[in-house]
């Protein structure tokens, strides 16, 4: 983790209310059409149906695979681990533990063991049943303590897939000790459309996958040492939601698809049932932390020693980053300079988990802002003070070492206090008579690391200009927010920016984060505006000047590339919620949710409070609906959608964005908003009730059995 | 079965197994792609179309239920895709699509709650809109955009 150099003050900082009326995503026009093209939209002629054949155990033997040679099995084609040319694995990064399909042994229910495809899926599905897979059963490790314990050895020496321990000055003396234990379920970002891909085999013996993968050199590279394929050309549909989960379980799919195709020469297409998504595919790690704080008489921090488990799942995948991102938030927006954080990312034979950084740096923001509160509680002061007292300041380091050069996490309390007194707009449900109302507040700081690399490139074709931007947008809408950004630089209507797709043919993939995106497509159209001048033989950088009088119809194409920030990317967040508590029964109801948010001067307002309503949503979602049940062989049972809440049951929202000092380079405010809202509901139902709410989610049933 | 029903004012007439449900007929037999599948069932609203102007899941109805029934999809909202229909301008006006798989089953139930009499208050709305999820946008913008509509 890098160390930035300039230290900056919070400086005097003017809030933006998002206006109506501005410009529409530049897709919306499709969406609302109903012809935005989803993978399972596109007609393609003569195209194949795959299904998977999963295991039904935790952890097994595999003896034998047989078809019933009653069957017929024309124009079907089966694929095991034994037609792999190349290597059996998924690559995640570095990670090459998670084959492509199980060949001796299965570790997770509903992993991989044979692939298939049919002219239609009825055809496929019924097939399936004709395959016996053989297995011997083995004694499952489902619970992340034992295998923390390594009784059982099911991964490597430890069952270990990651560790990281960060020291910072030593223990002290004085002050009393708080020590708690906090944990959050596994979540599901529940995207609305499944994971789905089409492979098609191209003429020239290349092959072309088109669907919902948003790390499509992942796929280039599994296909590269798989399947030997070295043309591999990755387009991404149009994503109906949750970009982050499109990382790691996608790749797996387009290699499935790719060597049925790749086997019969035609196109084919995977798309998971709901069932096989919400069961196997990747959650957030469920995460356990003990925290030790040792505090003074006004509640500041003196020393936080945090112990964090995460339950990887079968395979390690993202569980790397996952850990990176828990460990980078484990103090949440609090400073500390006597710290001891250690973390551990352990095998379980339940599916593998992926990193999944909105739900990760939420989950840990519960645990430490629960900690706030036992703080308060434990020497009677107020748990907003004992915020203000520990949050951080500009010039602060946290405990990886990364010095924030702005911080105002006073402030965003304090706005989002005085947006707290207004009184309740409309009293939604007011639920019944004797519930108890609740007040809480949480704060949440998001970190992104910087990323840079890859490059973008602008291209002037007549009066249209192209962009061509290394990012796969899932719904999140920073395709519209670069063109607004490139029609505002050039003063073009936005009408002439077009935004391509991710289509690795065209643009080299890329980590970088949205603003090191932003700040590129800021260097190239001033190039660009320079070209077109010095084409024309004019000094002037007025850009619809400068094309009026440009005769030539040549094409221009101008590349920059994109530059990994210096120090992390911030956001600060600070969250009030109104809540009711039926005692009887244990319903939480929302009334009202404040946030204030502060981060970079959004580009396009109106989206980015629209993004942060949603993720205000989802961890309502995670915090109150959503049911992730562990079945007997480890899969999860979840009954619907869950971690999505209904329309119903969202309160009422008031939202304020604080600017940061742009040139320093702040996250989106919409990042990372989640934590705090977590925190706070906890809060507000301890407030109501007395129940200490030690887990999410908080159901009814948690919440009855946490009162008093 | 053979089965005759009006799509979008359109009369079809198809030979189809009577229990396929209504939204493979529209998506594979009819290419309305609009309506999307979003769960196993009863669950996402992403599938909403209207059946005699009353909004159903078509995942959930058997396709031998709309013998002779009209029904409406997103397809036609607007017969011209240069003029959207004021549902549609207001979602995309108040950048309330997101990811957009909802988007379709949302304007579908919003036509059919746009047709009640009363028309529905900002609470009203929001319960009739539980059946249709939405996981991008925390539905502010969406029920801001059709009450807008409906005002
Ligand atoms: S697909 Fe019909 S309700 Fe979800
Ligand atoms: S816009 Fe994505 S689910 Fe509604």
């Amino acid at each position: 983790m890098s160390t930035a150099g300039v230290v900056l003050r919070a400086r005097k900082m003017s809030t933006v209310q998002a206006e109506r009326g501005v410009t529409p995503p530049i897709d919306a026009r499709d969406k609302v059409l109903g012809k935005a093209a989803y993978v399972d939209d596109v007609a393609v002629d003569g195209l194949q149906h795959a299904v998977v054949l999963r295991s039904p155990y935790a952890r097994a033997k595999i003896l034998g695979v047989s078809l019933d040679m009653e069957a017929d099995w024309e124009g079907i084609t089966v694929v095991t681990a034994a037609d792999i040319p190349g290597e059996n694995a998924v690559c995640i990064g570095e990670s090459r533990d998670w084959p492509l399909l199980a060949s001796k042994g299965v570790r997770h229910e509903g992993e991989a063991v044979v692939v298939l495809c049919a002219p239609t899926l009825r055809a496929a599905r019924a097939a399936l049943k004709r395959i016996e897979v053989r297995y011997e059963p083995l004694e499952p490790l489902l619970d992340p303590r034992k295998s923390e314990d390594n009784s059982v050895q099911i991964f490597g020496q430890d069952n270990v897939f990651a560790r990281t321990t960060i020291e910072r000055g030593g223990p002290r003396g004085s002050g009393r000790w708080i020590e708690c234990e906090w944990q959050v379920g596994a979540q599901d970002p529940v995207p609305l459309e499944t994971h789905g891909v089409i492979a098609k085999p191209e003429k020239d013996g290349s092959l072309t996958l088109f669907g919902t993968m948003s790390r499509p050199e992942w796929v280039q590279q599994t296909l590269r040492e798989a399947l030997k394929l070295s043309t591999v050309t990755v387009i991404q549909s149009v994503i109906g939601g949750g970009r982050s989960c499109r990382a790691e379980v996608p790749v797996q799919l387009a290699a499935h698809a790719a060597l049925c195709a790749i086997r019969i020469g035609k196109p084919v297409k995977l798309q998971l049932s709901r069932t096989e998504q919400l069961r196997y595919t990747a959650k957030r790690h469920p995460l356990q932390v003990t925290l030790r704080t040792q505090v003074d008489e006004v509640g500041r921090l003196h020393r936080v020693e945090a112990r964090l488990l995460l339950d990887g799942g079968a395979y390690a995948t993202s569980s790397a980053q996952a850990l990176e991102t828990a460990i980078l938030h484990a103090l949440g927006p609090y400073h500390c300079d006597s710290v001891y954080v250690h973390g551990v990312v352990v095998a379980t034979n339940r599916p593998p988990n992926a990193a999944l950084a909105e739900f990760d740096i939420a989950a840990m923001h519960f645990c430490i802002e629960r900690q706030m509160d036992q703080i308060a509680n434990s020497r009677t002061l107020n748990p907003v003070a004992v915020r203000k007292v520990n949050v951080l300041r500009g010039g602060d380091s946290l405990h990886t070492g990364d010095v924030l050069r702005w911080a105002v996490g006073v402030e965003v309390v304090e706005t989002a206090e005085r947006l707290a007194k207004a009184p309740l707009v409309a009293v939604r449900r007011p639920g019944p008579a004797k519930s108890l109302p609740g007040q809480g507040v949480g704060l949440s700081l998001c970190c992104l690391q910087p990323q840079g690399g890859g490059a973008v490139s602008v291209e002037l074709r007549g009066e249209k200009i192209r962009l061509l931007v290394p990012y796969v947008d899932a719904g999140e809408g920073h395709p519209t927010r670069f063109a607004v950004l490139v029609s505002r630089a050039l003063k073009v209507p936005i009408s002439s920016v077009v935004v391509r797709p991710m289509d690795t043919s065209r643009i080299q993939p890329s980590m970088a984060s949205p603003p090191e995106i932003q700040l590129a497509l800021g260097r190239v159209v001033q190039r660009l505006v320079k070209i077109v001048a010095q084409e024309v033989g004019s000094r002037s950088s007025d850009f619809a000047r400068l094309l009026k009088k440009r005769t030539s119809t040549k094409r221009i194409r101008v590349e920059e590339p994109i530059l990994p920030r210096e120090g992390l990317s911030v956001a600060f967040h600070a969250a009030i919620v109104d809540l009711l508590v039926d005692p009887d029964t244990g319903e939480v109801t929302l009334r009202r949710i404040v946030t204030t948010s502060a981060g970079r001067r959004p580009v396009h307002a109106r989206m980015s409070q629209i993004e942060l309503e949603g993720a205000v949503g989802r961890a309502i979602g995670s915090a109150l609906s959503e049911k992730l049940e562990v079945g007997p062989q480890g899969a999860w049972r979840v009954s619907g959608m869950g971690g999505i809440p209904k329309a119903g049951a969202m309160p009422e929202l008031v939202t304020e964005f604080i600017l940061a000092p742009d040139t320093l380079g702040p996250a989106e405010p919409e990042d990372g908003v989640g934590g705090a809202v977590l925190g706070a509901i906890a809060q507000a139902i301890e407030q109501a009730t007395g129940a200490v709410m030690r887990a999410v989610p908080m159901h009814p049933e948690q919440v009855l059995k946490a009162l008093p | 079965m053979k089965l005759s029903f009006r799509v979008n004012s359109k009369i079809e007439v198809l030979d189809v197994e009577p229990l396929t449900p209504l939204i493979e007929v529209l998506r594979d037999r009819l290419a309305l792609i609009g309506a999307h599948q979003g769960c196993t069932g009863d669950n996402c609203g992403a599938c909403t179309v209207l059946v005699n102007d009353v909004p159903v899941y078509a995942c959930q109805v058997p396709v031998c239920q709309v013998d002779d029934a009209e029904v409406r999809t997103v397809e036609g909202l607007t017969a011209d895709a240069e003029r959207l229909a004021p549902l549609q301008e207001a979602l995309a006006k108040a950048g309330a699509t997101g990811c957009g798989f909802c988007t379709p089953g949302m304007l579908m139930i919003g036509l059919a709650l746009r047709q009640r009499q009363p028309r529905p208050g900002p609470e009203e709305l929001r319960e009739l809109l539980s059946g249709n999820l939405c996981r991008c946008t925390g539905y502010e913008a969406i029920v801001q955009a059709m009450l807008e509509v409906m005002e």
